[in-house]
């Protein structure tokens, strides 16, 4: 290896060995900004819908009369049901005593549970059933044509 | 010399008050009864009283209690004459004394089972014969039996608090204990071969720890499933609307299945077949069959199904216990897992369907269940599997990041010591 | 009016480039020396390609070696963070809703997330054990002796600097382990007598650890510290380079006039620091800093797992020693950083001064030890702050047959000839 002091000339002529190292840590580098340019490329914001004002449910066209939908905002389990043409309801979906899913009996126009006996109607009170903890309401509106729960 | 000025003071207190009295009533069977409704508006005082002179052990019951709120004082129930504090008088004027058990119960009854007199306070009336149908009022009523309770043994003599009142001694969480403390004796129960293990059962079931742990008054207390005042233990064919009263979706699915029709004819004590009546445990999901054994033979077609069963309901268990690992898996790993946690929701929902469907012990329905909980807890454990696989393969970059670190640092010791070498060369050419 | 063939086209960007040089100064290169990455001083008189190439073949004390390779270690580690740490706060969102999320966001959405979190989680764990190394070269090889009590201070006041950084970088995450560690340490803090109680609530900004915390936390460990710590690194390097490296304690001959940075002293740094790099790569793609579950003020987790060194270590000491021992170990290392002020005769000898060297073996062991120990030790937190004693809800049916209060069947009294008994002693 030369190492010649002068100011112009070059301050080393490259051995083999030292073209390979040089390609190792090259390879190094390249493969970090490789990692660094795919981390920095945006793949799609992060979106909290549980932090959203209000989540969209389903456009009016989409949701028979006297039927009902779950659905999942965040970690709330909400039961959306549509009584009438322009009116709608929108209930916590877990029962309180045991978290099971409920659902909308469209006969006897009660909420009920399939784990236990528990018989909500549609502003969430209890009707019957061992609890005494009425469901969560949710306000619903609608824009556009498409059906949002708010928070409550 | 006082006592004359107390009597001259009560004397001239009470001419200035309204006239006492009411009516008698005279009971069909001829004996006199009689209640004296001495209205004394607000709490009685010391003066209104002179009971309490002689007797200062009730001194408290003058104004506690739900009677003392509302004007039924010592004359009310003993008879007597309130205004006199010495002896002869005292006990003058229609003294009832200490009633025994059957005229107590009929004293309590003669308002308490009056709809006028209850009327104003929204009361029911049917208590005393309801008592009186129970077996504690056929024993009391029909053999003047000493050992069973009256109106008073189990509510109180003299203070009386309201049920809802948490030193009622009939307050849901009292309640076991007062009944017990006949119930657990086992001197008395001998005499009648009443077990005495019906409390300890009962604290450590689901009920009792419910009732005294999560004071959660959902849950019965003796009275719920007994009776509260017409107490009789459930018959063998009764016994599934008892537990059903609550259990609602329980007793329609056991009443749909085979063991359902054999309660109903009476073959079978109901939900007592696979529960204990006071300790009321879950049979756990491993037993099933040991349970179905019990009764049926192990060669029959019933133990092919108690088995079946048995693997269903087994399996769905851990199906959904690895489901919830594979969300907390998942979630360690961070992964965002707002959805999977719904769909394990649906899961635990079918799963808790299960408990209610197997009574009904149709293999079908309880497939349909197990099927989906299987296919909930599939789905969790593959995308829990798939974040894992993909951690794994995370590792895989350590072969590249070795293989190149290795080699360039073996690369730059070598040309190190020939950098070295080569000054010490040229050291040594110098020299 | 770039020309058309290709070697009127070399010549023009050539010439273009040796404009750019010419027009550009070297005392650019002045700011890669005020942060360590340049050792020789800059010519400025030079052009800025002459003066970096001079600045390079600057020749380091003989007495330069393997032995001071810590610093530079712990240097890097320090750059990694910085550059991991900025990546992180592109998708970090510092607020008490969104932290956990845009953490979770980070590890299994963005690629290549997991690596930059991982990284900077263990580049701050190997960072404190390098300083601590870095420290014992210094300590046993009596480095801080005059004229080199500066730098030793400079030096602990880094070393307080990185405590901090881990400190604060800890709540970021705001999942449980975060969570309550956090609150945790405020708790200890806040004990400290005449200022702890001021200390925490400026750190705190709530009665309990919230998003105001975490906003403060963010603040400081993104702005206030890097500052802080680029002020003291350069004043680091700038007394180094004004005292020497310390030579060493056996007096030696060193050989010959030293060796030039480049290529002696570089392909060293390209050995360590290839395999530092690696030893961080590797320890974050083999233990990969979980999440746990998002804080809940209102229910501490039932165990506590840390990923930090000086949680680990004040756990154990706190355990095995109590309050007083752990603030016997704090006497011991305030002793340690003001040791200059005590020892400041010229004897390096380290069988000359059983005292100091007694003391430095106590604290490196002990830190060693209590690190170990507290890997071991998984802490219960117990809610120091009365107001958070967490309800615990007995889990229905999880426990049949708990003790409850016996109920004697009642007193009878005995048969008086009355009808009547009154059983219960109701009044």
């Amino acid at each position: 290896m030369d190492t010649n002091p002068q100011a112009g000339a070059p301050i080393w002529k490259p051995t083999f060995g030292e073209y390979v190292l040089a390609g190792s840590l090259g390879l190094l580098l390249v493969g970090a900004l490789f990692a660094v340019v795919l981390y920095l490329i945006p793949s799609g914001p992060l979106q909290l819908e549980e932090l959203q004002p209000a989540y969209q449910v389903a456009p009016e066209t989409s949701f028979p009369v006297n039927s009902s939908r779950i659905i999942n905002w965040g970690d709330q389990v909400i039961l959306v049901v549509r009584t009438g043409d322009q009116s709608y309801s929108a209930l916590q979906g877990t029962a309180p005593t045991d978290g099971c899913i409920l659902s909308w009996n469209e006969t006897s126009l009660r909420i009920v549970s399939p784990c236990t006996h528990l018989v909500y109607d549609l502003r969430g009170n209890v009707v019957r059933g061992l609890s005494t903890i009425p469901l969560q309401r949710y306000p619903v509106f609608i824009r556009d044509g498409i059906v949002y729960v708010a928070r409550p | 010399m006082r006592t004359a000025a107390l009597t001259a003071v009560l004397t001239a207190v009470l001419a200035a008050a309204p006239a006492a009295g009411g009516p008698t009533s005279v009971r069909p069977a001829g004996r006199v009864v009689e209640t004296l409704r001495a209205r004394v508006p607000g709490a009685a005082a010391d003066t209104a009283n002179g009971c309490l002179a002689c007797h200062a052990a009730q001194r408290r019951a003058a104004t506690e209690g739900v009677h003392a709120e509302h004007g039924v004082t010592c004359v009310s129930c003993h008879g007597g004459d309130p205004a006199a504090v010495t002896l002869p008088q005292g006990h003058s004027g229609h003294f009832v004394g200490k009633p025994d058990k059957v005229a107590t119960a009929e004293l309590c009854g003669s308002c308490h089972s009056d709809p006028d007199k209850m009327r104003e306070y929204d009361l029911p009336t049917g208590q005393l014969a309801q008592f009186r149908s129970s077996q504690h009022g056929q024993l009391l009523f029909g053999q003047h039996n000493k050992d069973v309770p009256t109106c008073t043994d189990c509510h109180g003599t003299h203070i009386i608090y309201p049920p809802y009142d948490a030193r009622s001694r009939v307050y849901p969480t009292n309640i076991p204990g007062t009944c017990a403390s006949c119930h657990s004796d086992p001197k008395l129960m001998a005499k009648y071969h009443i077990r005495t293990d019906q409390f300890a059962q009962f604290r450590n079931s689901a009920h009792g720890v419910a009732l005294f742990q999560d004071q959660n008054f959902a849950a019965p207390t003796c009275v719920g499933c007994h009776g509260a005042h017409s107490e009789l233990p459930p018959t063998v064919t009764e016994i599934a609307s008892v537990c059903g009263r609550c259990h609602v979706l329980v007793e329609q699915e056991f009443a749909k299945g085979p063991h359902g029709a054999a309660a109903r004819a009476g073959n079978l004590p109901g939900c007592l077949a696979c529960h204990s009546n006071h300790g009321t445990e879950r049979v756990p999901a491993d037993s099933i069959s040991a349970t179905c054994n019990r009764c049926h033979s192990s060669n029959s077609q019933v133990h092919q199904l108690a088995v079946d069963i048995q693997r269903r309901v087994v399996q769905a268990t851990s199906d959904i216990q690895s489901a919830e690992r594979a969300i907390d898996q998942m979630s360690a790993a961070g992964e965002r897992v707002g959805y999977y946690r719904f769909r394990y929701k649906a899961g635990l929902t079918y799963f808790r369907e299960i408990a209610q469907k197997q009574h009904r012990l149709n293999l079908d329905t309880l497939d349909d269940l197990a099927r989906r909980v299987r296919s909930v807890s599939i789905d969790l454990d593959s995308r829990a599997k798939a974040t894992q696989e993909g951690r794994g393969e995370h590792r895989l970059l350590l072969l590249p990041v070795w293989f190149l670190s290795l080699s360039a640092v073996a690369l730059a010791l070598l040309a190190l010591r020939g950098l070295r070498k080569t000054s010490r060369d040229s050291d040594s050419s110098e020299t | 009016m770039a020309p058309r063939d290709p070697k009127a086209a070399r010549q023009w960007f050539a010439r273009l480039w040796a404009d750019l040089k010419a027009s550009t100064d070297a005392s650019l290169l002045v700011i890669l020396r005020f942060v360590g990455l340049l050792y020789g001083p800059i010519d400025t008189r030079l052009s800025i390609g002459a003066a970096f190439r001079k600045a390079l073949r600057h020749r380091l004390s003989p007495e330069a070696g393997w032995r001071q390779a810590f610093g530079g270690i712990a240097y890097l580690l320090f750059i990694i963070l910085v550059v991991t740490g900025v990546l992180l706060s592109f998708y970090y969102r510092p607020s008490a809703q969104e932290a956990y999320q845009s953490i979770q966001h980070i590890v299994s959405g963005v690629s290549f997330g997991w690596l930059m979190r991982d990284l900077h989680v263990w580049a701050a764990n190997l960072v404190v054990l390098v300083a601590l190394l870095h420290m014992a070269r210094v300590f046993f090889g009596a480095a801080y002796k005059p004229p080199r009590e500066t730098n030793w201070i400079v030096g602990v006041l880094l070393l307080f600097s990185v405590f901090a950084f881990g400190a604060t970088g800890y709540l970021l995450p705001w999942d449980q382990w975060s969570y309550w560690t956090v609150t945790e340490g405020l708790d200890i803090l806040g004990r400290t007598p005449v200022v702890g109680g001021g200390l925490v609530r400026v750190l705190r900004a709530d009665p309990i650890v919230s998003g105001a915390t975490l906003s403060r936390f963010f603040a400081i460990h993104v702005i206030v510290l890097p500052w802080l710590v680029l002020g003291l690194l350069a004043l680091h390097f700038a007394l180094v380079r004004k005292h020497g490296v310390a030579p060493r304690v056996r007096a030696h001959q060193p050989n010959g006039t030293g060796v030039p940075f480049f290529p002696y002293h570089f392909l060293r740094m390209v050995v360590a620091g290839t395999l530092v790099v690696a030893v961080a790569l590797t320890a974050a793609l083999l233990f990969p800093r979980p999440v746990a579950a998002p804080a809940n003020p209102a229910q501490p987790p039932g165990m506590l797992f840390s990923t930090w060194i000086l949680a680990d270590v004040s756990r154990a000491l706190i355990y095995y020693l109590g309050g007083w021992g752990f603030g016997a170990f704090l006497l011991l290392g305030a002793g340690m950083v003001l040791l200059p002020i005590f020892d400041r005769s010229p004897e390096r000898r380290l069988r000359r001064r059983p005292i100091v060297a007694a003391l430095g073996v106590l604290f490196f062991l002990t830190f060693a030890a209590a690190w170990g120990a507290g890997r071991r030790l998984r802490s219960i937190p117990t809610a120091t702050s009365g107001e958070l004693t967490p309800f615990q809800r007995q889990p229905t049916g999880a426990t049949p047959g708990a003790p409850l209060p016996h109920i004697a069947p009642a007193q009878r009294p005995a048969e008086t000839g009355s009808d009547t008994t009154n059983p219960g002693g109701a009044p």
